[in-house]
């Protein structure tokens, strides 16, 4: 079970950090960003 | 969907000891893999229902590519946003494929294009990037790479719409991919305009006094 949420945690933080990298997400809903994220 | 990203995150995050900070992260691209599998899901399931799944998706991804560049106005809710979303998608890949199959006369057709890839050009040169406050672009750095990335995907699009119409004289059901790829063009770039983000706006409006009138 380790090895799969390891799978989901490492594709899911690709996906996280190619939305950071958009000007915004690609369906017209935009949640807040985490902050580890933000453009500052 | 954003509560099960959410939990989903929670109990990978204690599973794996990772941090508050690192559980956000994760939280926040898990809902972006599920807002991308059931709005792909949907759009092929209605689009199959009346007749338009790949016209619908085309669409849908084209609004998407230039979206990711130039953003745009955003529905406040996830579901407003799926609805949304889908309805015109699935609505305007019917109308591509009527207009493919229509007698309108080729130029008035080809007229219609060529208009709405040149106001496209124009939007995205006055406005893009378009930020939100959930998502704000605050360096200079960053908001030339997504008018450079914006204009890009607009020649890209351009080419496959004209790619689309010449293969529509031996083929003309290419003719439908290509207008949905202009209707995609036409959403997003209504999207990026004041007139867009009112519109959006007002349908969150409705959508927050449908919620309180439910409760």
């Amino acid at each position: 079970m380790k090895k799969f949420y390891g799978v989901v945690a490492a594709v899911s933080t690709i996906m996280a950090a190619m939305l950071a990298t958009s000007a915004c997400w690609w369906f017209y809903y935009q949640p807040e960003e985490p902050a580890a994220l933000k453009d500052e | 969907m954003q509560r099960l990203s959410k939990r989903i995150a929670a109990d990978i995050s204690q599973s794996l000891g990772k941090n508050q900070s690192e559980e956000e992260v994760i939280a926040y691209g898990l809902l972006g893999i599920l807002q991308l599998i059931s709005n792909v899901t949907l759009t092929l399931l209605f689009g199959w229902f009346f007749g338009v799944p790949f016209q619908a998706l085309l669409l849908s991804f084209s609004v998407s590519m230039l979206r990711r560049f130039s953003g745009g106005a955003h529905a406040e809710t996830l579901n407003l946003c799926t609805l949304v979303g889908l309805l015109y998608s699935i609505f305007f890949a019917r109308f591509a494929v009527y207009l493919a199959h229509s007698e309108l006369s080729v130029a008035i057709l080809f007229g219609f294009c060529a208009l709405v890839m040149l106001a496209a050009w124009y939007v995205v040169w006055a406005r893009a990037p378009v930020d939100s406050p959930q998502k704000p672009i605050r360096s200079l750095e960053k908001k030339q790479r997504m008018r450079k990335g914006s204009f890009q995907v607009l020649i890209f699009l351009t080419l496959v719409v004209i790619a689309l119409f010449i293969i529509g004289c031996n083929y003309k059901a290419a003719w439908s991919y290509g207008f949905s790829v202009v209707f995609g063009v036409l959403w997003q770039t209504f999207s990026l305009t004041i007139p867009g983000a009112k519109l959006l706006n007002n349908l969150d409006k409705i959508s927050r006094i449908k919620e309180v009138k439910q409760e």
